[in-house]
């Protein structure tokens, strides 16, 4: 973008805020959209396209319908050890993903999680057909250029992943508990995504070649590209290079659990770290059903800032623990919320208990305050603001849109979400949630480690 | 469409592609050739099935000006750099104050962060909890801190809460209470964070290898103190700090903002230019004489008993910015290991499954700076990781220079990044403030792909070469002593030195 001083006092924004750009000093909160074309290929590639031309890049996602809730018995981990794989190479590129975008720029990336995978590559213009094409010739033609060395290689990969973010990681193998813990066995959330070491290991280039055949057909992912480009080009590409791959057979992703019940547990485990730290969870709704927002706008309340509940009372006022978090960990089966504190020095487990327990039970009967609820509000409506700044958060909000409401521009419905939440829906929710007969606890304390267990969690970063 | 028949079509033009490939922008004719050959192939095995498309060539890099800032000055004096870009009704701000954590009195490191911490404690008429509270209510983050040469004060808000945002930003600036009893808080809470750092083993890693390059000067002390400098602190070293340092004088201002500098001027003279300082002696700087590289390799060994990975960190001494070698280290550099696809990570990670990632890398300070590799390897393998860093550090010395391809490919990727680092007012901001603090001349970010672009193989080589050698490299490892160190001992490197969390001989 160049200088701007001969423009207007305002400088345009983009498409998707044009109201606040015609009139900055307006009172009313302008509704956000993410304007986009959606449309499917023959083979069942769902297509959508969200242009904006004010810089000169675009970004290329991919989201494929299967996640580790999808893995088999035994197969824990697999989701994202295949999606490393989509980066070793395909038929008509057979060596490193990045070796062709890397040199105009791209930032180039995928991730797993219990839901979903997904791919992308933010690239300047001259590099969107080439993304496509990469993105096409990995959905058509992984399987020829697979090999037993690429996958053995990645499994270690994989396994230094695990042992780099969840067992060197303080506090990092909590993960693997808060799943097992959580769900009843064999309950697609009973595993964690980074997977076990063993199960790991045990996976074969059979698998590989399975998983692929089953979940990688165009029927079973979204293409979204965002930002600058000329539509019918864009069109002809994606007709071009997706448009041959053949339709699978429908895959069936899980779409609903049973999620068991939850009775209330403690379990004791140790890690190399200086302090204890206590952390309590609970089930909660899945992500963007009723009570999802409230539960965000609780954990704003409890610990984002110095006056929140939990933060004042054990680490501002009582100085009993070195922080304190809480949240809702949204996700399509069904949620957790989770909150923990790091007991202080000099202090010890129990008073960090008796304190939480205090709050939330007087949060649970007195609720939230006005004051509370409006500041939460405004907070929300800022990070949607930059959420929508770059082509690959418009792109990224489309795809989660899509997957889990079904409509993909459902920007101002998701923050509506948030501006709908009352002191009503807030005590409703918290009382709901928070039941102390169905809370899980977790205690962490100092001690050398014990054998590493089987397991690891949560959302996976890619090939990077 | 018969999917056996198009793989076998393909396959052969894919044997083409991997004979004659070069990619990026320089590589015009391949696709043409890799069209034909394939067209050829399917006219002779299958003339029904279409051809798989050549992987297209990218052309030129589409056109992007990085933004150019307009510089004006508060009725304070206080120079403003501002950038009028962005999409949506945010500012983001940074107020840089040239005094930072470098210049922390000797005994009381941390001086220059703990102040910035006591900034958001209180202000005349408005306690710590009344002021984050208020600041809330208008969805504002502000946030303080202190880095080597700079204390910096951050700020995000809503275009039409830009104004009351920035008083309380200058009641924090002007008249902070530094209450006692926030005071003894915020060194306590320090205190707790610098024990809980010591669990991560590259948090570790890192203060100890400044400490080993750097010793009792610049990066290696501790932005974050000690426990007994923090314990040497008291609330005249904080206002006296604040009185020298936090000045208008000692000041800049950057901005990203939807908003010209005719919108903006009475929005900041009304508040930040209202900000007058009363200084009684020179803003502290710090006085740095660059250390001579550690000459020799060395291990040290920071012992973390029963971890899965050892934490490596290869590197030694490297200088502070100058505008004319440092485009030219950071190319020589990329190749190497800065990127994905640089050889130390295709090494280590792609060929042998030691490690999620592995990188190398200049930090650069304005008065110094240090080149580094690191990794977090698998424990077992500490020794041979080890020995594959060295390996790809002495080879890009010696006998395996880096490539004409893969010089015009980093050229390529540090070049076409730009559009992209630019999108975001946050992003803007980053590289705008950043050009501030280490003193950019002027056009020097937006004559930054022209610059990178007339960087040949052999001047962006020798530049690396002038300032790494691969006889002169410092180890370090944490990780588990019994289980990685003999091996290591075993590469015949030099004794291993044992040291503390904080980088002290043991």
């Amino acid at each position: 973008m160049t200088h701007r001083s001969h423009a207007a006092r305002i400088a345009s924004g983009a498409a998707f805020f044009a109201l606040v750009a015609t009139s900055p000093a307006l009172a009313e909160t302008p509704k956000i959209s993410i304007p986009h074309e959606s449309y499917q290929l023959d083979n069942g590639l769902t297509v959508l396209l969200h242009k904006d031309d004010s810089r000169p890049i675009a970004h290329v996602e991919l989201w494929y319908h299967v996640g580790s809730k999808d893995e088999v018995e035994g197969r824990s981990g697999f989701a994202h050890l295949f999606e490393h794989l989509m980066f070793n190479g395909s038929e008509h590129a057979d060596g490193e993903y990045f070796a062709p975008l890397q040199p105009l720029g791209a930032r180039i990336n995928g991730s797993t999680n219990g839901d979903r995978t997904n791919y992308y590559e933010t690239v300047p213009t001259n590099g969107t057909e080439l993304a496509l094409w990469m993105e096409a010739d990995r959905m058509g033609f992984l399987l020829p250029a697979l090999t037993q060395e690429k996958l053995d290689n990645q499994r270690e990969v994989v396994r230094n992943e695990r042992r780099q973010r969840y067992e060197i990681t303080p506090y990092g193998e909590v993960w693997v508990y808060l799943s097992e813990e959580m769900y009843p066995a064999g309950h697609p959330y009973a595993h964690t995504t980074i997977g076990s070491h063993e199960d790991l290991e045990a996976a074969t280039l059979d698998d590989v070649k399975g998983f692929f055949r089953q979940w990688y057909v165009p029927n079973n992912a979204t293409l979204v590209v965002a930002g600058a480009f000329d539509t019918a080009e864009v069109k002809g590409w994606i007709e071009r290079y997706f448009g041959p791959i053949p339709k699978g057979p429908q895959p069936s992703p899980v779409t609903e659990a049973d999620p068991g019940t939850i009775t209330a547990k403690t379990i004791n485990i140790t890690d190399e770290v200086q302090q204890p730290r206590v952390y309590w969870a609970w089930g909660s709704p899945g992500f963007f059903k009723d009570g999802d927002a409230d539960l965000d706008v609780l954990s704003m309340i409890l610990t984002d800032g110095k006056n929140s509940r939990l933060y004042k009372r054990l680490v501002f006022d009582d100085r009993i623990a070195n922080d304190v978090a809480a949240y809702q960990a949204s996700a399509q089966l069904g949620s957790r919320y989770i909150m923990y504190a790091t007991v202080a020095p000099g202090h010890t487990v129990e008073e960090v208990q008796a304190a939480l327990q205090e709050e939330i039970d007087r949060f649970k009967a007195e609720g939230a305050t006005a004051d509370e609820l409006e500041r939460a509000a405004n907070s929300w409506q800022k990070s949607f603001y930059q959420r929508m700044e770059s082509v690959s958060g418009r792109g990224g909000m489309l795809h989660m849109y899509k997957n889990y409401v079904g409509q993909p521009d459902f920007a101002q419905g998701d923050l509506q979400r948030y501006l709908d939440v009352t002191l009503d829906s807030l005590s409703t929710w918290s009382n709901a949630v928070l039941d102390d007969s169905k809370r899980v606890e977790l205690i962490v304390r100092p001690a050398p480690k014990e054998p590493a267990p089987t397991d690891g969690a949560g959302s996976e970063g890619g090939a990077q | 469409m018969n999917r056996s028949s198009l793989s076998f079509v393909l396959s052969l033009s894919s044997a083409l592609a991997l004979a004659g490939c070069c990619w990026g922008p320089n590589a015009k004719d391949s696709g043409t050739a890799k069209a034909d050959a394939a067209a050829a192939a399917a006219t002779a095995q299958t003339p029904a099935a279409p051809a798989w498309p050549a992987m297209p060539t990218p052309g030129p890099a589409p056109e992007f000006n990085v933004p150019s800032s307009t510089s004006f000055t508060l009725s304070n004096g206080i120079p403003v750099t501002l950038v009028t870009t962005g999409a949506v009704p945010l500012v983001e701000l940074q107020l840089n104050v040239r005094s930072g954590s470098a210049a922390d009195p000797a005994g009381k490191e941390g001086l220059a962060a703990v102040t910035a911490d006591m900034l958001n404690e209180g202000v005349t008429g408005k306690d710590s909890l009344a002021l984050a509270s208020a600041l809330q209510r208008l969805a504002s983050d502000v946030s303080l801190g202190a880095a080597l040469d700079n204390s910096i004060v951050r700020v995000n808000a809503l275009e039409d809460k830009l104004q009351p945002t920035l008083q309380l930003v200058l009641e924090m600036l002007a008249s902070p209470t530094f209450a006692q009893a926030d005071l003894d808080r915020v060194l306590e809470d320090r205190k707790r964070a610098l024990a809980s750092a010591k669990d991560d083993l590259p948090t570790v890693g890192w203060r100890s290898f400044r400490r080993l390059l750097y010793g009792e000067q610049y990066m290696g002390r501790s932005g974050s103190g000690t426990d007994g400098s923090l314990g040497a602190i008291k609330r005249s070293d904080v206002t006296a700090w604040h009185r020298d340092a936090w000045t208008p004088k000692n000041s800049s201002l950057v901005i990203v903002s939807r908003m010209d500098q005719a919108a903006l001027k009475p929005i900041l003279d009304a508040t930040l230019g209202s900000w007058t300082g009363k200084p009684k002696g020179e803003a502290p700087k710090a006085k740095v004489e660059l250390p001579a590289r550690k000459s020799g390799t060395t291990v040290y060994w920071v012992d973390k008993p029963g971890q899965s990975q050892s934490y490596i960190i290869v590197g030694n001494v490297a200088p502070g910015f100058d505008s004319e070698g440092d485009d030219k280290r950071t190319l020589g550099n990329h190749p190497i290991g800065g990127n994905f696809t640089a050889r130390i990570n295709m090494n280590l990670r792609e060929d042998k499954g030691y490690t999620y990632g592995a990188r190398s890398g200049f930090s650069t300070s304005r008065q110094g700076g240090r080149f580094a590799a690191s990794s977090s390897v698998r424990a077992d393998v500490t020794a041979e990781s080890i020995t594959e860093i060295l390996g790809e550090i002495r080879g890009a010395l010696g006998d395996k220079p880096v490539t004409d391809d893969e010089h015009r490919r980093s050229v390529g990727s540090l070049v076409q990044a730009e559009p992209g680092s630019y999108e975001r007012m946050a992003s803007v901001l980053a590289q705008f403030a950043h050009a501030d603090q280490m003193g950019y001349p002027a056009g020097y970010l937006q004559g930054s792909a022209a610059r990178l672009s007339a960087i040949d193989r052999a001047t962006a080589q020798k530049a690396f070469a002038d300032v790494v050698s691969g006889d002169d490299l410092v180890i370090l490892v944490v990780g588990d002593r019994a289980a990685a160190g003999p091996a290591v001992e075993g590469l015949e490197l030099g004794p291993i030195v044992a040291i503390d969390d904080e980088g002290n001989p043991l």
